[in-house]
């Protein structure tokens, strides 16, 4: 045997070593994410981790098992909660899976969990249910459809906070087609359908929305008005308008709120839009006696910055 | 002389014999004059017919009475309406019209005026100032006046009679006891007296000539007709010249009877002779029963075949048997009906005179009278002349089921008695859709509980249109439509009395909807479970599981009760392994563990023996809302968990006087939405998690704002207000010991808290809303220490405090 063959072995010694390690590597990379070990066998044992008897590590399987966030562990939770769990521990399942990030594959059966458990008997799972459909990414017309749809029903709920939740909701998911449903709501006194409203409205329904000031407390059609204000999409005049009624409306709310816009809105482009706001506020005599047109807020509302409505 | 003065001696000896001995006994109402007696009866009664019937009876004529300022006594022409005379008059009876005189009682003194031209003819002071009212046979008026009526025993009464064309008293008795008012044919008066006897007298000499007395029956009128006496109560007899009456309902002579009518108000169909009849506004003549008498051939009937029944406004129209024909609301209240031929005359308060057709009560104006009536007295209306029978009318009329609809829908809040005699009417009718009617009479905004009682009651015992109790199920609550959740304290029972399976879909989508009341929920499982099939064991298990460890239906552990029996009744040999299973991992409510462990017990018991074993009884009524003593006994038994959180708020505030508690209470017994007055946050830090755990008493209402104070006073205020009762040894809560100024020498601690030392009365708090701490129970079903809630993500408040600022986050900004 001549020398060649020990020279070889040392040249291709590191190689031999070096293999293993890139294949423990490659399969690591192919590894789920999140998946402490990958695959079927985490899953199962955060399923069994939530039947055990210590609270503390029910909660951290149902944490970890909505960090894997797949289709699976949705379908365990799922479970779980069919199942039947005490006040906390749906509660806080529910939490979880609204602050969650998930990825687009684990989205139709979250859905249909949350849009069950927004029909539960106790008002708070509902809001908590509504909260995790409002924080479910857009993922095509069908899904959007059933969202609205489970904020729509949700909006003529007998819990004040669940119908606030729904109505908020319906506007920050661009629902325009559940306009008619805001406008009732408003008028029923839900004050979140106002800003809802502000979300969505176009130049029609914004005049829909201007024949409540009067009807409706003020702060509720403020609230709706800052909104539409924001909006890009809406033309310069449709926001001179407002300005200008709210001006006939007068009050140190309406004081308080333009100053306030002034100061926050965005005014490239417009210049004229600004100004309108600020001279407004400024002819909005707040002093005692000298106050235009009163419109009363809401019971029990506190006007910002230390000032009373009396 | 001897023979002949012994003669006469003898006859005048015996005729002062019989002078004395009738001495003792009064011409009439002598308790010893014998009654019953054939002989007396049957001659007295002999008069009737050789009566020549009511002397110079007018016909066609309405002596009426006015309200108002100025009242009247009015003669109005029946037919026209046109009025013949009126004099100024305030009327303490109402008008009669005897003969030719018309007869009212006014200021104590009994006056007759002529009927023709209204003059007076005469007037008489009464010494017995309630006039029952007269009656007149031939030239005699003989009219009855009381002291007082109700009461026998204090009673005293006269009766007189007077000439009728002069006024001049012919006679007059006085008797202990009630008389009423008589009847008079010539030749014979009939007077009832102490409701049990008919007094019959002369009416020229006022001699009493027989006495009927009813052993077995009271008597509260007596009226003469063709030839009879006719008296009694609510049975009638009818006694003839050749009759025999010994007073016995048994004979031979034997009473009838007429279908009794359940009316509104309880009318009688016969006025009692010994209640008076007002001359002036009252209530008298807007609730009766009005019916005339009529000779059949089998006894006594009802005049025309009709009788009616008058409630202020409605007036209901009922053939001779007592079935109902029809309904009609009046624009205003009758005071005075009677029974025609064609139909029901009515005058009304307002002065308006109307037929009510006999065949379907359709109103056809006679006239109006420009004023308002007090009385009238529609004896001698007479019958319409052919010309005044309304003709046929276009429109055809509601049907009956339509009327009885509109009559119970009426918002008149007196006429509630009539509207529950409506709903009770209509549930009798066959039709499907009188279902349908009673529903929505239910759930009018204008019916009253009692009312809704009625309804309820009418729908459980119907078994036709049970489809439309059907469909009221699938209807749900909806805030922004503003529709009423279906009434599922009166359908589940209908349903169930139905055995109306086609409603069980319905039942489990009631059963799965969260806006159900949970006080309703037992009663819905109950009927998914006893109308249903081996279908219902899945949602009921759903239920089951969804719930097993929620404190959602904590409050009304009886769902939990009828799920279960459901399973096991349904569920077949696997029910009872599928109730285990929900216990498998411990984290079910002790409830339901409960429930489990009873229904699958005794083993030697079956299953299905054990669903059918007697569900356990019924918990008590719950009340209507949560009384202010409820929410002070709760707050009670958490005094010393408070009272840390008071102390803090004390030390920052020494002359607090007062803390305000507000929240809402659900009807399950939790709150929410609490607010504090004085709004400290370290108070309201404090107390929101302790208050918030508590659960109240449950009660009807879906929810209720509920109110508390917590009284502070000054140091002295605490002495003064320490119980005197107390038991010496200092016993019971902390405060009791911490406060020298809460014992006291003689009574000891008082068993009270401390702040209702100082105040009796309890806590309130301002509204802030906070969730209800969740509570962990697992893995023994004991509790485990209460989970802090964890913090809702809250919105980020822009610079101007903005309570509408939204959440902004991921989903928002990608979904922008």
């Amino acid at each position: 045997m001549s020398e060649r063959g020990p020279r070889a072995l040392r040249w291709m010694l590191p190689w031999l070593l070096l293999l293993p390690l890139g294949l423990i590597a490659g399969r690591a990379r192919a590894a789920p994410r999140g998946g402490a070990g990958g695959g079927v066998g985490s899953v199962a044992a955060l399923q069994a981790q939530l039947q055990g008897s210590d609270p503390q590590a029910v909660r951290a399987a149902i944490d970890g098992l909505v960090a894997r966030a797949d289709a699976r562990a949705v379908a365990v939770l799922d479970a779980f909660l069919l199942q039947g769990q005490p006040d906390a521990l749906s509660e806080h399942t529910l939490r979880a899976l609204a602050a969650a990030k998930r990825p687009d594959r684990a989205l139709p059966p979250a859905r249909a969990l949350l849009q069950r458990m927004a029909r539960h008997r106790r008002a708070a799972v509902r809001q908590l249910a509504l909260d995790g459909l409002l924080a479910m990414p857009r993922q095509g017309t069908e899904a959007e459809a059933a969202i609205e749809a489970a904020l729509a029903f949700a909006v003529g709920d007998s819990d004040a906070g669940v119908r606030g939740r729904a109505a908020r909701g319906l506007g920050l998911r661009g629902a325009r087609a559940q306009l008619p449903l805001l406008f009732r709501a408003l008028d029923r006194g839900v004050r979140e359908a106002a800003p809802a409203i502000g979300r969505l409205a176009d130049a029609a329904a914004t005049a829909g929305f201007h024949e409540r000031l009067g009807r409706s407390p003020i702060d509720v059609m403020l609230s709706g008005y800052e909104q539409l204000l924001l909006r890009a999409d809406l033309d310069e005049p449709l926001k001179l308008d407002i300005v200008a009624r709210l001006g006939e409306v007068a009050g140190p709310s309406v004081k308080i709120f333009l100053e306030r816009m002034a100061r926050t809105l965005d005014f490239r482009g417009t210049r004229d839009l600004r100004h309108a706001v600020v001279q407004t506020a400024r002819r909005i005599d707040d002093r005692p006696g000298h106050q235009g047109k009163r419109i009363e807020l809401s019971p029990g509302r506190k006007v910002p910055s230390g000032r009373t409505e009396p | 002389m001897g023979a002949r003065g012994a003669i006469a001696g003898l006859v005048l000896t015996l005729l002062s014999l019989a002078a004395g001995c009738g001495a003792g006994i009064k011409a009439a109402f002598d308790t010893r004059f014998p009654d019953n007696a054939p002989k007396k009866t049957r001659v007295a009664l002999a008069r009737l017919a050789e009566a020549e019937g009511r002397a110079g009876v007018e016909a066609g004529v309405i002596p009426m009475t006015t309200a108002g300022v100025k009242p009247e006594l009015l003669l109005v022409e029946g037919q026209s309406g046109q009025v013949r005379w009126r004099r100024a008059l305030l009327a303490d009876s109402r008008p009669q019209l005897l003969g030719d005189l018309v007869v009212v009682s006014a200021g104590g003194r009994l006056e007759a005026f002529d009927a023709e031209s209204g003059l007076t003819r005469f007037g008489h002071d009464l010494t017995h100032p309630i006039w029952l009212g007269a009656a007149r046979a031939g030239d005699v008026v003989v009219g009855v006046g009381t002291t007082r009526t109700g009461s026998a025993a204090e009673t005293r009464s006269q009766i007189i009679a007077l000439d009728a064309r002069d006024g001049r008293l012919l006679w007059s008795h006085q008797a202990d006891g009630a008389m009423g008012r008589p009847a008079a044919q010539a030749g014979l008066v009939a007077v009832p007296w102490q409701r049990q006897s008919v007094v019959l007298l002369d009416p020229q000499s006022g001699r009493e000539l027989a006495r009927l007395r009813s052993r077995d029956d009271g008597i509260e009128w007596v009226q003469l007709r063709d030839g009879k006496l006719l008296f009694g109560d609510g049975r009638i007899y009818v006694v003839g010249a050749g009759d025999t009456y010994r007073g016995l309902r048994s004979g031979p002579v034997t009473p009838l009877s007429r279908p009794a009518l359940e009316l509104p108000g309880a009318p009688r169909g016969e006025h009692s002779a010994y209640q008076p009849r007002p001359g002036a506004p009252s209530a008298h003549g807007r609730v009766d029963h009005v019916v005339g008498l009529e000779q059949a051939t089998a006894g006594v009937a009802s005049a025309h075949g009709r009788q009616y029944g008058l409630f202020y406004r409605h007036v209901f129209g009922f053939d001779a048997a007592g079935k109902l024909l029809w309904a009609r609301a009046l624009q205003h209240d009758a005071v005075a009906a009677r029974s025609l031929g064609a139909g029901l005359l009515v005058v009304t308060a307002t002065g308006e005179v109307l037929l009510l057709a006999a065949a379907d009560g359709r109103i056809q104006p006679r006239f109006a009278l420009a004023t308002s009536i007090a009385s009238a007295n529609l004896e001698h209306a007479g019958e319409l002349s052919p010309d005044g029978v309304p003709t046929a009318a276009t429109a055809p009329s509601p049907e009956l089921q339509v009327m009885l609809r509109t009559l119970a829908l009426d918002t008149d809040a007196r006429t509630v008695p009539a509207r529950r005699f409506s709903v009770r009417m209509l549930s009798a009718l066959p039709e499907p859709s009188a279902t349908r009617d009673l529903l929505q009479i239910y759930e009018h905004p204008s019916s009253p509980p009692e009312l809704d009682d009625a309804v309820a009651a009418a729908v459980r015992e119907r078994t036709a249109g049970s489809i439309h109790l059907v469909e009221a199920l699938d209807r749900r609550y909806d805030f922004i439509q503003d529709t009423r959740p279906p009434p599922l304290p009166m359908l589940v029972p209908a349903l169930l009395n139905a055995q109306e399976r086609r409603a069980v879909p319905l039942l489990i989508e009631r059963m799965n909807d969260h806006e159900t009341p949970l006080s309703n929920l037992p009663a819905v499982v109950r009927a998914v479970r006893e109308l249903g099939d081996a279908s219902v064991v899945e949602p009921l298990m759903a239920l089951l599981r969804s719930y097993r460890a929620d404190s959602a239906l904590a409050q009304v552990p009886e769902v939990f009760d009828e799920a279960a029996r459901g399973v096991l009744q349904h569920g077949g040999e696997s029910g009872p392994e599928l109730l285990r299973s929900l216990l498998d991992d411990g984290r079910a409510s002790r409830a339901l563990g409960d429930t489990v462990a009873r229904l699958l017990a005794p083993a030697d018991r079956s299953p299905v023996q054990r669903a059918d074993a007697p569900p356990p009884p019924p918990p008590a009524p719950l009340p209507a809302t949560l009384a202010g003593d409820a929410i002070a006994r709760v707050f009670d038994e958490h005094a010393a968990q408070l009272k840390p959180c008071i102390d803090g708020l004390l030390a920052r505030s020494p002359k607090l006087a007062q803390i305000r508690l507000a929240f809402i209470a659900e009807g399950d017994g939790s709150i929410h939405a609490l607010s504090f007055l004085p709004d400290d946050p370290e108070l309201v830090a404090c107390m929101v998690p302790q208050i918030s755990a508590y659960r109240f008493p449950r009660f009807r209402e879906a929810r209720t704002v509920a109110r508390h104070v917590i009284r502070i006073g000054p140091e002295t205020r605490r002495v003064q207000n320490v119980a005197r009762s107390a038991p010496a040894t200092p016993t019971g809560p902390w405060w009791q010991a911490h406060v020298s100024a809460g014992f006291d020498r003689e009574g000891g601690f008082s068993a009270r808290p401390w702040w209702q030392l100082q105040s009796p009365l309890g806590p309130v708090i301002d509204p802030v809303a906070t969730p209800a701490p969740a509570i962990e129970r697992f893995p023994d079903g004991a509790p485990a220490e209460p989970a802090a809630v964890p913090p809702e993500p809250q919105p980020t408040a822009p610079a101007g405090d903005a309570w509408w600022q939204p959440v902004e986050d991921a989903a928002t900004n990608s979904a922008q």
